[in-house]
């Protein structure tokens, strides 16, 4: 299918799941490799910092396990399902720039373990209407 | 109020509208509206206040109460423990009053008043000088809840829940700390102080500084007047085991004595009112100053206000703005770093004309003078047959050794404002006899410290 691009400002990959708050998830092996997807970091600009949790921390579907600051706003970014996490991109502590510009890759943000069910994620068709639904309504 | 009520004079409410309101609201008498205060504490039976008196009469009846009042100009303060007698010179007043200034509060849409935020800007840079450390915000309340957010900085630093403090504390900072960390669930405990110097007992800190815990709060000189020259030996520790370190000072003191960023502390806090934010007015308004080392993590952890210095997109002019933002609760809502959302801009601006006033000498010479009236009130009182509780190095501040019972106390302050002196701070260690804490200003005369000397011996016989 290929990369989704969304009013020609927000690409959406096609080999991801998402979650409704718009974090990106992939799967390699046990860990879960885990960002906000395009939208999100198009739509919050610049940033200024991004407060991670800690190695060992564990989260119930929809925590909050941390903070970004973009300039003019402060968001916090959900755990995808139950997860315990493993690794955190420390980088990100001292230049946040990464997630705005390749959130996809160098911008991911933590690895996390599932300690429960993934069912209830989106796949990339449902986030696609997500968003063009958000986009729509004005809510983004 | 009288039944003939049909409006008042001063007030814009007739008795029409208050009946109106009163209808709205659904209550039948004004009391009403204080239902929530609890009974024991709510005035009881009718204000005895005239309904009409010419101004004039009352401005004269306000007087002649007010002339009641002792203060600190009748008398001779050596009061101390976290407050100074000063004198504030008629500029800084004639500067703290302009309009352009004149408000308690923080300006709305700031940036446009980059005269307050310079003058802010100026007070954080004069803190940051005296402490030596990086970080200063426009200000806290006061020095005692400048030790509870220093406590609630180091948790969430450290993501710690045990927080250290030495003995020799101000009982009303331990008040404040102990209630800030309740709801934060920070369990606090106590590191003791030696017996004998006053100081803080290096070996028993050493021995509760583990891997659990956030920080750890020292006051320097401590609330004895001790000068804690020992905190150096457990900085590295502290640091070891990533632990914070927090020091209290006395913001005078750093004329003389190595400022905390010296010695590789991380946190410091002290009280402004000392050095300028203005007189004493029963107990207030006081000014909490606070400054951190630089760390790009930490310093989103400190509360309140900071004014930073930029320069504008298009002209490259200078600038002044209020930074980090983020962490506020105009933004972060509830997740605010902290809940101080007001700070005492005007105290730290008056402070900081005060500090612009005074010059690097004159800052300097205030604290000598201080220094020298203390050391010669403590011999004094030594050849009397008052000696000091400790024999640790001191700067403004002693415990005389007095042993006033604790039902004689009262007795005790009379006996001293009868001589037109304000003695200090009854303190004890035991809740049954007293010592007093003597503190001295730079505004006290020879004269002063020899009736204050006469008349620690009259008392004592």
């Amino acid at each position: 299918m290929g990369d989704i691009v969304i009013k020609d400002k927000y690409t959406i990959k096609d080999d991801l799941l998402y979650t409704k708050d718009s974090e990106w998830v992939k799967q390699e092996g046990d860990v879960w490799i885990y960002g906000i997807s395009n939208y999100a970091s198009v739509e919050l600009g610049e940033l200024a910092y991004v407060e991670l949790p800690a190695v060992g921390d564990t989260f119930s579907n929809a925590d909050s396990m941390g903070i970004i600051e973009a300039l003019k706003a402060v968001v916090d970014f959900y755990a995808p399902f139950d997860c315990e996490v493993v690794e955190v991109n420390a980088d990100l502590e001292d230049d946040a720039a990464p997630i705005t510009e390749d959130c996809y890759g160098e911008g991911w943000i933590l690895k996390v373990k599932p300690t429960n069910g993934t069912d209830h994620l989106l796949n990339v068709e449902d986030y696609v209407k997500l968003v063009e639904k958000m986009i729509e309504e004005g809510t983004h | 109020m009288t039944e003939d009520f049909k409006g008042h004079p001063y007030l814009a409410n007739s008795k029409e509208d208050m009946d109106g309101m009163m209808e709205y609201l659904g209550i039948k008498d004004v009391e009403e509206l204080y239902s929530d205060i609890p009974d024991e504490i709510k005035f009881k039976g009718e204000l005895d206040i005239p309904y009409y008196e010419s101004e004039y009469a009352l401005m004269e009846a306000v007087k002649a109460k007010l002339s009641k009042n002792l203060t600190t100009r009748e008398l001779r303060s050596f009061i101390g423990g976290g407050v100074l007698d000063i004198y504030v010179p008629a500029l800084q007043d004639e500067i703290l009053r302009r309009t352009e200034f004149y408000s308690g509060y923080t300006q709305y849409q700031e940036e446009v008043s980059q005269g307050s935020l310079q003058a802010l800007w100026e007070y954080q840079s004069m803190v940051c000088e005296l402490t030596e450390m990086d970080v200063a915000n426009a200000s806290l309340y006061d020095w005692a809840t400048g030790v509870g957010e220093a406590a609630l900085m180091c948790a969430r630093i450290t993501r710690r829940n045990k927080f250290l403090y030495t003995s020799a504390i101000g009982p009303n900072r331990e008040a404040v700390l102990q209630n800030y960390v309740t709801g934060a669930k920070l369990s606090l405990s106590i590191i003791p102080h030696d017996n004998a110097t006053g100081k803080m007992d290096i070996a028993k800190a050493k021995e509760m500084m583990d891997d659990t815990v956030a920080g750890i709060y020292i006051e320097n000189p401590n609330f004895f007047g001790v000068i804690e020259d020992e905190i150096e030996e457990i900085i590295n520790d502290a640091h070891e085991k990533g632990i914070r370190v927090v020091v209290g000072v006395d913001m005078n003191s750093l004329a003389l004595i190595k400022p905390p960023g010296e010695y590789g502390a991380d946190i410091c806090i002290g009280e402004g009112q000392t050095i300028g934010g203005g007189p004493l007015n029963f107990g207030g308004p006081l000014l909490g100053v606070i400054a951190m080392k630089y760390d790009k993590r930490d310093i989103r952890q400190m509360p309140g206000r900071i004014v930073g210095i930029t320069i504008t997109q298009k002209e490259g002019e200078r600038a002044f703005c209020n930074t980090l933002q983020t962490r506020e609760q105009h933004i972060k809502r509830e997740r605010a770093t902290s809940n101080i959302c007001t700070n005492e801009a005007l105290v730290a601006l008056s402070c900081a004309v005060h500090l612009s006033l005074l010059g690097k000498e004159g800052y300097k010479d205030t604290a000598e003078t201080m220094y020298l009236s203390a050391h010669y009130v403590a011999s004094e009182l030594e050849k009397i047959g008052a000696k000091r509780v400790f024999s640790g190095e001191f700067f403004n501040s002693f415990i005389v050794d007095l042993k006033v019972p604790k039902d004689k106390k009262k007795e005790f302050t009379n006996f001293m404002l009868e001589r037109k002196i304000l003695a200090g701070i009854l303190h004890s260690s035991d809740g049954e006899n007293y010592d007093l804490l003597v503190t001295t200003s730079y505004l006290l005369c020879e004269d002063d410290l020899n009736d204050f000397v006469k008349a620690i011996g009259e008392w004592r016989n």
